[in-house]
């Protein structure tokens, strides 16, 4: 049990570790060359996104919004989430949920909505596997497969 | 990476940092706000702005990874584990200008608009920062302390003591008034210590002798010295 805990925070501090370290490559990017490091980060520096900003802005805006609104419904799949993170904000969880639909695989996203279940720290693109109790791991993958339906149809009626 | 993909990066941390840290939240909207209306007045506006974003984000990563962790010693003791430089950052100035008012802000977007945001002196202070990390010093380099805080570099020499220091070629017209400014700044973002240095670009070795001097002034320069050194 302790040394699970031990390294649960190792890493918390790893993924910290990497963060800074990520930083300070931007930091040795630019000093080697200068702002055209910028393409480096960037495939279209010089495409018209600056000028353009502003569009969409809305639509960003209202996904925490829908999602919020559906965990706080009587649908049976909502109150299965509030019930499995019961110690996390509605608006915790619904951004949390945005950052896994950003992912492009469909798998990775099953995988990470059944991390931020199961109230693992870090949502990592492909982060399988990580409880050793099976029985939960299904449940959980199947509450996880369940959401991501209901999130769509939810988007789908809004769009 | 597409600039869009940046752009969602931005709105995603603005949302997870409201429920860590209400000063990044406002910050970060501040900046997507700002960057809303500059409008490119030169060819390298676009490239600085996507730069400055990139370092923004990451350094708003570090920072809701650290308020994630659970416990204020778990917190200290990761600032712990980091290099002196990055821990004067991470640990004081970045969350300083976070919680503060930024006077400067709003000015920088005015220069960049005008084209008036130049990186002449970028070679130069790329030169310096590899030479002190062959030196065994560590550097931080942001464009918030550049714009912000008058700071071109935050250097540690082996007293793990940072110094932030703003480097002036004297071909620029030295005047008391930028000098002043400089102090003034430093004072307002309480960084308790400074080096305003001014090289000659002609003079030779001028590299080595700017590193020595950053160096030597790390581990020397007493609290509540803000030193002008003309080289």
């Amino acid at each position: 049990m302790v040394q699970e805990k031990q390294s649960d925070r190792q890493q918390r501090l790893d993924s910290f570790l990497q963060a800074v370290e990520a930083a300070q490559k931007v930091q040795d990017d630019i000093t080697k060359y200068g702002l055209e490091a910028a393409h480096l980060y960037c495939d279209d520096v010089d495409g018209d996104w600056l000028e353009t900003w502003e569009e969409d802005e809305d639509e960003q805006q209202n996904f925490v919004e829908l999602v919020t609104n559906f965990l706080q419904s009587d649908d049976l799949v909502a109150v299965r989430v509030r019930k499995q993170l019961k110690d996390k904000s509605i608006q915790e969880i619904a951004v949390e949920l945005e950052k896994c639909l950003s992912l492009s695989e469909d798998e990775d996203r099953i995988f990470a909505v059944k991390n931020v279940l199961a109230g693992s720290v870090a949502v990592a693109e492909s982060n399988r596997g990580t409880s050793s109790d099976e029985i939960d791991e299904i449940e959980l993958l199947d509450l996880a497969e369940k959401l991501l339906e209901k999130l769509a149809e939810v988007f789908e009626k809004h769009n | 990476m597409q600039a869009k993909e940046i752009k969602k990066k931005l709105r995603l941390l603005i949302e997870e940092a409201s429920v860590i840290d209400p000063g990044l939240t406002k910050r970060l909207e501040e900046i997507n706000r700002w960057v809303k209306d500059v409008k490119p007045g030169s060819l390298t506006a676009k490239r600085f702005v996507i730069l400055f974003l990139q370092q923004m984000l990451q350094d708003a990563e570090v920072w809701l990874k650290l308020k994630s962790l659970p416990s204020e010693e778990e917190q200290q003791s990761a600032l712990t584990v980091l290099n002196p430089t990055l821990k004067y950052w991470y640990g004081y100035l970045f969350p300083k200008w976070l919680s503060e008012n930024d006077p400067k802000f709003y000015i920088w977007r005015r220069k960049l608009m005008a084209g008036e945001f130049n990186q002449e002196d970028a070679k130069l202070i790329g030169s310096i920062a590899n030479n002190i990390k062959s030196s065994g010093g560590t550097i931080v380099l942001r464009y918030v302390a550049d714009l912000s805080m008058a700071t071109d570099i935050i250097v540690s020499s082996t007293q793990d003591s940072p110094l932030c220091i703003q480097l002036t070629s004297v071909s620029e017209e030295f005047s008391q008034e930028k000098f002043d400014d400089w102090e003034n700044t430093l004072i307002f973002w309480a960084i308790d210590r400074g080096l305003f240095l001014s090289y000659n670009p002609r003079a030779t070795d001028f590299v080595n002798q700017i590193v020595n001097i950053l160096l030597s002034n790390s581990d020397n320069l007493s609290i509540g010295s803000y030193l002008k050194f003309n080289l």
